[in-house]
């Protein structure tokens, strides 16, 4: 098998696999899941998890438009929470770090950007 | 390029559309990533981010190791930690204090080491690169090192593990989460760095900055009638209230301009040193580069702090009063940290620093406690003959070349290579140096700050003295900064003090003042027995002897403000004191009148006194004006008539205040605009308000004072009509910033008019005032007030409830119990 062979198999699998992933209900919401909760963690750990996520998410669904709309849905995930996790109160750490905190709010949008990867493959 | 579902070709159109989602998707991380946001993104990104990380608490029962304590917090926010053992007291302190103040503390001990840049960036750079060519942490070490084996060494080491336990524990806030800095444990030499950075911002940077902007002066005024530059920049005034008021006139002075400002007339001519009209060749060595680059740190103009007593003959109660309001930049969290500390029945309390345990202001059972600084010569700059570069540059001393001694750093830096940092030293201490257009400045430093000195043993011994024997024998120990320091006892004894090293500094065996650039390479302006990063021989023959310094015991009143401490001092103090004493001029004036009336002073009254407005400008400026009032433009009619009718007072409901601060601004600038030539740089100008001391037909009007008063006018009336400005309290404001300055505007405190201004007893300039009011009748009670809230943890309750009532001139009962459960509880130990 020459190598071009082996990469076009690789890429067919995968594709498979996507295929298969967006075409079967089951499998899509739980392939979503399983992104969105890895997403999470990634996101947990550093802030380019945030766009991760929503490539995780996105890249399963049955159309462009879908995938923005579950990057919307995972970006408000994250904003909720944040907000239930912060030890003092969402409203007192966006007030004192302003104008910082404009950015926490801003990145809320992050798995948005990422799950337009669904327009790409 | 090929579809996924079935890998057909795609069109171009499609092409197109997948190659723009693909960059925008992978395109704005990698554009965050490498952007000026990047670096705050760890910072705040949800979820990961470490604002929404860190507690903001830290646990309320605590394991120490000193046996138990207790702290309760009154409705202020002010500890009151009690026990039974010292130590178990000062563990508690260090816990409450970093569980309040953590983050400050962390800066603070930064800043002075010269290690912001490990935790803010390379933007930090300047500070660090400084502060390490001076070799704070050494001097901080030897500190440390010069006050092991006493009490006050145990009690600091305890408050340290107090701080480390807190930092352990969930203290490192969400500030720390932000820019992702992990505090180490505190130590003794972090407390020795909190107070050296305090005495570098009262003393160490006016004593470097001022002689080289006196050289430069000599240097670019060199044409300037000699008679008239002694007048504008060196000669003393004769305000008549330096602190010990027995000392009698001498020098080269003038009276103070009358209340016409028509006549100023020379006293009595002496001890001023009069030096040749050109610079010296030491001060033709200092750039102008070096100059304006330091010139970012230059101190802020007059002070403010005043300090007062009043003996008990004089007071209501009978019992002695004694007030303190400690000004200097005001941040947020504020410069002091309101506290207490009862160890076995006996109270500390007051503010302090935060990172040292003990109050500088305060009040025991015994006695109470205040300091205002006095801007001493503590340092002695010199340049030198030098040749050669970098590693090979050597300096000249006493026909010899030697090498620059040098000691290698290396500066961590957050998101960025390390850097190597490189002390060099000459004989005398370390040299700063700038290289502005290809030529390079090098100026020696000695201070006593790079000693070791021995001030945190010297406030513990203040703490705990039971009276003024003791708090006497403690105060040989402050050896920096140079502080007035006022006591009044219980019992009714009050005592004034100038403490701190002070040099002698000696040319050829003669003792000659500080306060200029010498020559190092000559040998001139050796001291004696100092020794940098050691231990210098204060008692040796190089420094003032305590017993030279000027002390006042049991006189009706006491007032210092930064004012000359005496008239007639044994041994040259220095040039940079509140040259007109306008503020402590006031205050002798209203409590010698109470005197004389034999009306018994009240604390009330004293409090009031501490808020007093009225600018002594007005008297000079006010009656200038009006007299000019024929020659100035309509517009400033109806100004003139609310001065006509005006106090004097600097009220927020005052339009006269408005007006006249505006115009005695513009009336500085205006006067030295036309007199100096663009080439003169702004720092070697005359300090305001020089100008207004000056005879109306001085030549530096061009012998038309109204002409020049005419212009400053015109230019206010230009800057009200840009502004939305109807009275003083428009314009002066509280403007306080966190101390990582303006980027985190969500923490600055709001901004509420005050009154008060540059020149008055209250000192106010926007970010400039009384950080801490102090008001204490000793055995009876006691009044404070803190610029802003006493937790630093952002968006606290008390982060900033006392800033209100303190621009009100509110003050608070500092000597109220609180009761209730304690909030923290220190358990377990007993090992003393």
């Amino acid at each position: 098998v020459s190598v071009p062979d082996r990469v076009a198999g690789s890429t067919r699998t995968l594709a498979d696999g996507l295929r298969a992933a967006r075409s079967v209900d089951r499998r899509r919401r739980a392939v979503t899941v399983v992104g969105l909760v890895t997403g999470l963690a990634a996101a947990s750990v550093h802030w380019s998890g945030l766009f991760l996520l929503g490539a995780l998410v996105g890249i399963v669904q049955r159309s462009l438009g879908r995938a923005v709309l579950v990057g919307v849905v995972a970006g408000v995930c994250v904003l909720v929470l944040t907000a239930l996790l912060a030890p003092a109160g969402p409203r007192t750490t966006l007030t004192t770090f302003e104008p910082l905190t404009y950015l926490t709010l801003a990145l809320g949008g992050a798995p948005v950007v990422g799950s337009l990867v669904r327009g790409v493959v | 390029l090929f579809d996924t579902r079935s890998f057909r070709p795609v069109t171009r159109y499609e092409y197109t559309r997948r190659a723009l989602l693909g960059a925008v998707a992978a395109g704005v991380p990698a554009a965050l990533a490498a952007s000026s946001v990047g670096g705050v993104l760890p910072g705040v990104a949800p979820l990961s981010g470490g604002v929404w990380r860190e507690s903001r608490t830290v646990p309320e029962t605590v394991d120490g190791e000193y046996g138990p304590a207790e702290v309760t917090y009154d409705d202020r926010h002010v500890p009151h930690v009690v026990a039974e053992d010292e130590r178990a007291a000062y563990f508690t302190l260090g816990y409450v204090q970093a569980s309040d103040r953590s983050f400050q503390m962390d800066l603070l001990r930064r800043r002075a080491a010269g290690d912001l840049a490990g935790a803010f960036g390379p933007s930090a750079l300047g500070n660090d690169r400084f502060k390490r060519r001076l070799g704070f942490r050494a001097a901080a070490e030897a500190s440390a090192a010069a006050i092991e084996g006493t009490r006050a060494h145990e009690v600091l080491a305890a408050y340290s593990e107090g701080v480390s336990a807190a930092l352990d524990r969930g203290a490192a806030g969400p500030l720390f989460g932000l820019f992702g800095v992990d505090p180490e444990p505190w130590t003794p030499v972090d407390s020795a760095l909190v107070m050296l950075g305090l005495a570098w911002r009262l003393n160490g940077r006016g004593g470097l900055v001022w002689p080289l902007i006196r050289a430069l002066r000599r240097r670019k005024l060199a044409g300037l009638d000699p008679a008239l530059r002694r007048r504008l920049f060196e000669t003393r005034m004769d305000h008549g209230a330096p602190v010990d008021r027995s000392s009698s006139t001498s020098g080269e002075m003038f009276v103070f301009a009358s209340s016409r400002g028509d006549t100023s007339v020379p006293g009595t001519v002496g001890n001023v040193p009069r030096r040749g009209d050109g610079p010296t060749p030491a001060e033709s060595r200092v750039s102008r580069g070096l100059v304006e680059d330091l010139g970012d740190v230059l101190p802020p103009a007059t002070g403010g702090s005043n300090a007062v007593t009043v003996a008990g003959d004089h007071t209501e109660s009978g019992e002695p009063i004694l007030a303190n309001d400690p000004h200097l930049t005001m941040t947020a969290p504020p410069v002091w940290y309101q506290q207490r500390v009862t160890v076995a029945g006996r109270s500390v309390r007051g503010a302090a620093v935060p990172g040292l345990p003990f109050p500088a202001v305060g009040e025991t059972d015994a006695g109470a406690w205040g300091i205002t600084n006095a801007p001493v010569d503590a340092s002695t700059v010199y340049t030198y003959e030098t040749r050669g570069d970098g590693a090979d540059a050597e300096y000249r001393y006493h026909g010899e070349w030697r090498p620059f001694r040098t000691t290698e750093t290396s500066v961590p830096v957050d998101d960025g290579a390390d850097r190597t940092v490189t002390r060099r030293e000459t004989v005398h201490g370390p040299v700063v140096e700038r290289t502005v257009g290809g030529e390079t400045s090098r100026v020696g430093l000695a201070w006593t700050g790079l000693s070791g000195t021995r001030t945190l043993s010297a406030l513990y011994r203040m703490a705990t003295a039971e009276g003024p024997g003791e708090f006497e024998a403690g105060l040989r120990r402050f050896d920096l900064p140079p502080l007035n320091v006022h006591y009044a006892t219980a019992d009714g004894e009050t005592l004034y003090r100038l403490v701190g090293q002070v040099p002698i500094r000696r040319t050829d065996g003669e003792v000659v003042p500080g306060g200029r650039v010498f020559d190092g390479s000559a040998g001139e302006a050796e001291v004696e027995g100092y020794e940098p990063y050691g231990r210098s021989r204060w008692d040796g023959d190089g420094f003032v002897p305590f017993e030279a310094l000027s002390s006042v015991r049991d006189e009706s009143v006491v007032v210092s403000a930064n004012q000359r401490p005496t008239n007639d001092p044994e041994y040259p103090l220095g040039n940079r004191f509140a040259r007109l004493g306008y503020r402590a001029r006031r205050l002798y004036d209203r409590l010698d009148d109470a005197v004389a009336d034999d009306d018994p002073v009240t604390s009330e009254r004293v409090r009031r006194l501490l808020l007093d407005t009225v600018d002594p400008r007005a008297e000079t400026l006010v009656p200038a004006l009006l007299d000019a009032r024929d020659r100035l433009p309509d517009g400033a009619d109806p100004w003139l008539d609310a001065l006509a009718d005006w106090d004097g007072r600097m009220d927020r409901s005052s339009r006269a205040a408005l007006f006249f601060e505006l115009v005695a601004d513009h009336f500085g600038t205006a006067t030295w605009d036309a007199f100096f030539d663009d080439d003169i740089p702004e720092v070697c100008r005359p300090r305001a308000p020089v100008e207004l001391t000056l005879p109306p037909d001085s030549p530096v009007f061009d012998s038309d004072r109204e002409a020049v008063l005419v212009e400053a006018v015109e230019r206010t009336l230009e800057e009200l009509d840009g502004e939305d400005w109807e009275t003083y309290g428009d314009r002066n404001t509280t403007d306080v910033e966190h101390l990582l300055g303006g980027r985190l505007s969500g923490l600055a405190y709001p901004a509420y008019p005050t009154d008060g201004g540059f020149y008055t007893v209250r000192r106010f300039s926007g970010s400039f005032g009384a950080g801490y009011r102090f008001v204490s009748r000793p055995g009876g009670s006691t009044h404070d007030a803190l610029a802003g809230g006493n937790d630093g943890t952002p968006g606290a309750d008390h982060y900033s409830d006392q800033l209100r009532g303190w621009a009100d001139g509110r003050y608070w009962r500092l000597d109220s119990r609180p009761g209730g459960d304690p909030d923290v509880v220190v358990t377990g130990g007993g090992r003393s």
